[in-house]
């Protein structure tokens, strides 16, 4: 229902309608917004970032198809944002750094153990101190829920190394829980 | 429900939302004006295919009349028998042609 009606207002953005683009834009501001500021850690880009993609929501909105959600678009058309930036800014690595280790971690929904409060605000202390690429990588997984022969495709990395990168960021998160848990 | 996008949520500033709310005014009415230009092109497109196919039915009209007239002049050739009858037809022009300068000498 509400993808059905996301899309009423992408149509209807596509036909320039100022209520509809402001219903959208009052809908997933923060999110894009909040991912902005936590990829860059810089307001004034963040800011910029966030601008820049829903000025590209209204010029493509006409190009947009429903095989997939709303949801899904914008933050694809943010996550390309944010990827040009980071490659303009020779902030992007890409597999040349990772260590390929055999991770037997099959789940491909690594943070399903955010379910606390506690553990929202200790992933995102960890999620700040990350590298670009693999914050990236992070936001791909948790909130687009890609897999990861899409995500692999779409930053041109490896299976392994986005294994290895949600491994490693799923290690740090249970060790600082556990820092915490045995601090108290 | 709260969903694991929520994690990453900041409240926007309302400066940065009437910032882009302003802005998206130039491209919304882009989007107007492209989308009505569609609609007229798709109109004149539907005209012209409309004026296009009258032409169409008019000649193919226009040619069925031509065909029955050539077949009335086709039964006319078949009604010729004789080598005379071939002249007669032949010198027809010419004798219409004399009797008009004869007309006209009289006239005179």
């Amino acid at each position: 229902m509400n993808s059905i009606e996301d899309q009423r207002l992408i149509v209807k953005i596509s036909q320039g309608d100022n209520k509809a683009f402001e219903l959208l834009l009052g809908k997933y501001q923060n999110l894009i917004f909040g991912l902005s500021l936590k990829l860059v850690k810089d307001k004034a880009i963040a800011e910029d970032l966030t601008q820049e993609t829903w000025m590209k929501i209204i010029k493509f909105a006409h190009q947009y198809s429903p095989i997939g959600s709303v949801k899904s678009w914008i933050l694809q058309i943010h996550r390309n944002l944010v990827f040009d930036y980071f490659r303009d800014q020779k902030k992007w690595k890409d597999n040349a750094d990772i260590d390929d280790i055999d991770i037997a971690d099959d789940s491909e929904n690594a943070f399903e153990i955010m379910d606390s409060q506690e553990k929202q605000a200790t992933f995102q202390k960890i999620f700040y101190d990350l590298e670009e690429r693999d914050k990236l990588v992070l936001t791909m997984v948790v909130v687009e829920e890609l897999s990861y022969s899409e995500i692999s495709k779409a930053l041109s990395l490896t299976i392994a190394s986005i294994k290895t990168i949600v491994f490693r960021a799923k290690n740090k998160l249970k060790e600082k829980l556990a820092e915490s848990n045995g601090g108290l | 429900m709260k969903q694991k996008s929520d994690v990453f949520c900041e409240q926007m500033p309302k400066e940065l939302n009437q910032k882009i709310l302003l802005s998206a005014q130039g491209l919304l009415k882009e989007n107007k004006i492209a989308r009505r230009r569609q609609f007229f092109k798709w109109f004149f497109g539907l005209g012209l295919t409309t004026t296009m196919a009258g032409v169409i039915l008019f000649f193919q009209k226009n040619n069925s009349t031509q065909f029955a007239e050539m077949n009335a002049s086709m039964d006319l050739f078949e009604n010729i028998q004789s080598e005379d009858d071939l002249e007669m037809f032949a010198n027809f022009e010419v004798l219409q042609d004399l009797d008009l300068i004869e007309h006209m000498d009289d006239e005179s």
